[in-house]
């Protein structure tokens, strides 16, 4: 008998290659959080030489430093500040929301500021819509950039 | 295989003088003939990502740990914090170097 392994999700979560759709998702709802708040303006991609990939927050001018870069390591979601400081890691992005990190920078102020408004805007939306919706998570995943550059 | 970038906009002078910054690293890390996990770990970073961070241009070498960085690439400190300042803040680079390479 053959047996064909599918890939589950997690599967594909644990090698190297570019971000999936659904945790650029997650990212830019990160990042729509920021720049409501006025943390940041514009994102960028990259990956590191062995392929891991790279989501970075950066700042507004006149000072457009990197305040967050969120890297996928095998199973892990490994969250940076710009100059090497490790600010949390997570199994899950949707995690993020729930891992208050210690303040101790106006840097890390700026990032639990977003991860905050973030969390909020999930709340807020994931309260109204999941007595409508069969599939409420999704849909907010999917609205989540939009709707936090309105709030 | 080599880090990549892709902007999400146009960048600045600010952003181009860091990317410069970060491939000038990546030049050094290459002659020092290490990967990125290696020069992670002879900066005692317990992930590389940061490497990766700073030679694709969205981080820097903090200023306390310059010497340790120069000194895992074999390079003189002086030279490298100079040469970094020179893309961190080429304002102040020109202010006290002026003149001087």
């Amino acid at each position: 008998m053959t047996v064909i392994r599918l890939k589950t999700h997690r599967d594909f979560a644990s090698g190297p290659g570019p971000w999936r759709c659904d945790e650029l998702r997650e990212l830019e709802a990160i990042f729509a959080a920021f720049v409501h708040q006025g943390g940041a303006s514009e994102y960028a991609v990259g990956a590191t030489e062995r392929g891991d990939p790279q989501f970075y927050v950066i700042a507004p001018e006149p000072d457009p430093e990197c305040v967050l870069c969120v890297s996928r390591v095998g199973r892990l979601y490994l969250v940076e500040d710009g100059v090497g400081g490790l600010i949390t890691k997570v199994s899950d992005l949707k995690q993020l929301a729930d891992q208050r990190p210690n303040i101790l920078s106006p840097r890390h102020r700026i990032v639990a500021k977003g991860v905050a408004a973030w969390l909020a805007v999930r709340g807020s939306f994931e309260e109204k819509v999941e007595a409508m919706m069969g599939e409420p998570m999704e849909l907010i995943t999917n609205v989540a950039p939009q709707l936090a550059a309105l709030v | 295989m080599t880090g990549s970038t892709h902007f999400a906009r146009a960048a600045p002078e600010a952003k181009r003088l860091r990317k410069a910054a970060g491939d000038w690293l990546k030049g050094l890390r290459g002659r020092a003939d290490l990967s990125q996990v290696e020069l992670a770990k002879r900066l005692g970073f317990k992930y590389y990502t940061f490497v990766s961070q700073v030679e694709n241009g969205f981080g820097r070498v903090p200023t306390e740990s310059m010497e340790a960085w120069a000194l895992a690439l074999g390079q003189e400190p002086a030279a490298f914090a100079r040469q970094l300042l020179s893309y961190y803040d080429p304002e102040l680079h020109r202010l006290l170097f002026k003149g001087k390479r």
